[in-house]
């Protein structure tokens, strides 16, 4: 009688563990053995809010095209570049600046897709060296790029991008 | 006669429960085990690292940035992890917590990047010749093109709903020659597409990086639910090996300065749910984080 009924118990308690084992593992993956979307990835898969840029010159008006070139040319005299400072020895120099749509300025090589609202851009290219203090690598790269891009929204002023290349004939 | 019999009795029964018991636990302890094993959430030592710096936080991250960071090699399609956001002080240069997809390659703009293809995502502090601008989300990415270099992508300045809850970071592949990136976080977002990346992404990273010389101050942050993506069926997977703490990249190794960077103890991806990952910059020669 006692034999039977320890037998009994350890089965009992033998199952409750496999069962729960199999609820655990349910929980983690489909029929076809790959993960379900817990919420977590569900949430990271959604569409995120609209893309504004970083805010950077204040816009004179409300106009589709609110401040002009001159004013990009102040805001980088003012502030520099952003992948660092200027080599000592050398001056930073605006080589360029263009008013043209997101989409012209992605044939060149930007990225500007996600930005849906934007209608027009600035693209000043400036010449250094610079050096890359501020160039987030994934192993050590270059010290220094010698041309750089910053892209402005015409309307909202902010910046939407900005690139640090080693060759004055790289795109955008 | 009767007395005694019916002692022994009661003494037989007691001594039956007894033994009944502890069989029981003795059977409870090793089917956990064989069950815990089977779907590999046994405990482990968590792996951490700590440099050898001094107590004032002053560091060599200048001509080459410094990192406590996790890597996991293998053909993917994409990586998503959560970061925590937590208050960054740039110190004189920047600091960020954020996760690279990778290829070591050769082409185009990759070879000027240390011969890496790559698109990042994550939240910095510390970004401007004339100071500091604030906190903020961004992306970046280097292409295998002759296209511009290094490119980087920034949101406006953090608010303050975005501190101390969660961002989702992805990076994941659209097509052929496109990837994806965002951080979403619980008020500002970015998010972008990393055209013409034609990279076959081999390499996942997680964790810190630290430029500059002095005052950059990181609390602990944390990367959770750390999944990668199955290039051939799309489907995402949860880290479950804890692949290579402070790796080695383009011959730099082991740092001498902080970040600092670990695993949670108990909480390494093989435990479950992509593990716990934490970084920090902060006053300490031991482990601060």
């Amino acid at each position: 009688m006692r034999v039977t009924r320890l037998l009994l118990l350890s089965i009992i308690g033998l199952v409750v563990l496999v069962l729960l084992s199999l609820a655990l593992l349910s929980s983690r993956t489909n029929a076809n053995g790959t993960p379900t979307t817990p919420p977590e990835l569900q949430r990271a898969l959604s569409p995120t809010g609209p893309n504004t840029g970083m805010p950077a010159i204040i816009p004179k008006s409300n106009a589709p095209i609110a401040f002009s070139a001159s004013d990009v040319q102040t805001f980088i005299q003012t502030h520099g570049f952003m992948s660092g400072a200027v080599v000592p020895g050398h001056t930073l120099k605006i080589l360029s600046i263009q008013l043209m749509t997101p989409q012209q300025a992605d044939v060149q090589g930007a990225e500007l897709v996600s930005y849906t609202s934007t209608k027009m851009v600035y693209v000043a290219k400036v010449k250094g060296p610079f050096y890359n203090t501020n160039v987030k690598t994934l192993a050590n790269g270059p010290s220094t790029s010698l041309v750089g891009y910053e892209i402005f929204d015409a309307h909202t002023g902010n910046m939407l991008e900005w690139d640090a290349a080693q060759s004055l004939n790289d795109g955008i | 006669m009767l007395e005694r019999s019916q002692m022994n009795q009661s003494d037989a029964q007691e001594y039956s429960l007894f033994q009944e018991v502890l069989f029981l636990v003795a059977l409870l302890s090793v089917c956990s085990f064989i069950v815990n094993s089977l779907i590999g959430i046994q405990s482990a030592n968590a792996a951490t690292f700590a440099p050898n710096v001094s107590a004032t936080l002053t560091y060599s991250c200048s001509s080459s940035h410094c990192y406590g960071r996790n890597e996991w090699q293998g053909a993917t399609s994409g990586a998503l992890t959560d970061i925590s956001v937590v208050h960054l002080s740039s110190g004189n240069n920047f600091v960020d917590d954020e996760m690279w997809v990778a290829q070591p390659s050769s082409s185009g703009d990759c070879a000027g990047n240390g011969n890496f293809c790559w698109v990042e995502a994550g939240y910095a502090n510390g970004d401007a010749e004339n100071g500091e601008i604030g906190q903020y989300f961004y992306w970046a990415d280097v292409r295998p093109c002759s296209c511009g270099g290094y490119h980087e992508h920034d949101s406006g300045i953090l608010k303050s709903g975005d501190y101390g809850n969660e961002a989702g970071v992805g990076i994941f592949k659209d097509d052929s020659s496109d990837w994806g990136a965002y951080v979403d976080g619980t008020d500002t977002s970015v998010s972008g597409v990393s055209t013409g990346q034609t990279m076959q992404a081999t390499m996942i990273l997680i964790g810190q990086e630290l430029a500059g010389t002095s005052g950059a101050n990181a609390p602990t942050a944390h990367f959770t639910y750390n999944y990668w993506q199955d290039q051939n069926n799309g489907s995402w997977h949860f880290q479950t090996s804890d692949g290579t703490l402070d790796p080695c990249l383009d011959n730099q190794c082991s740092p001498i300065n902080p970040p600092w960077a670990g695993w949670v103890a108990n909480q390494t991806p093989h435990n479950g749910n992509g593990g716990n990952f934490y970084t920090c910059t902060l006053p300490g020669n031991n482990n601060p984080c």
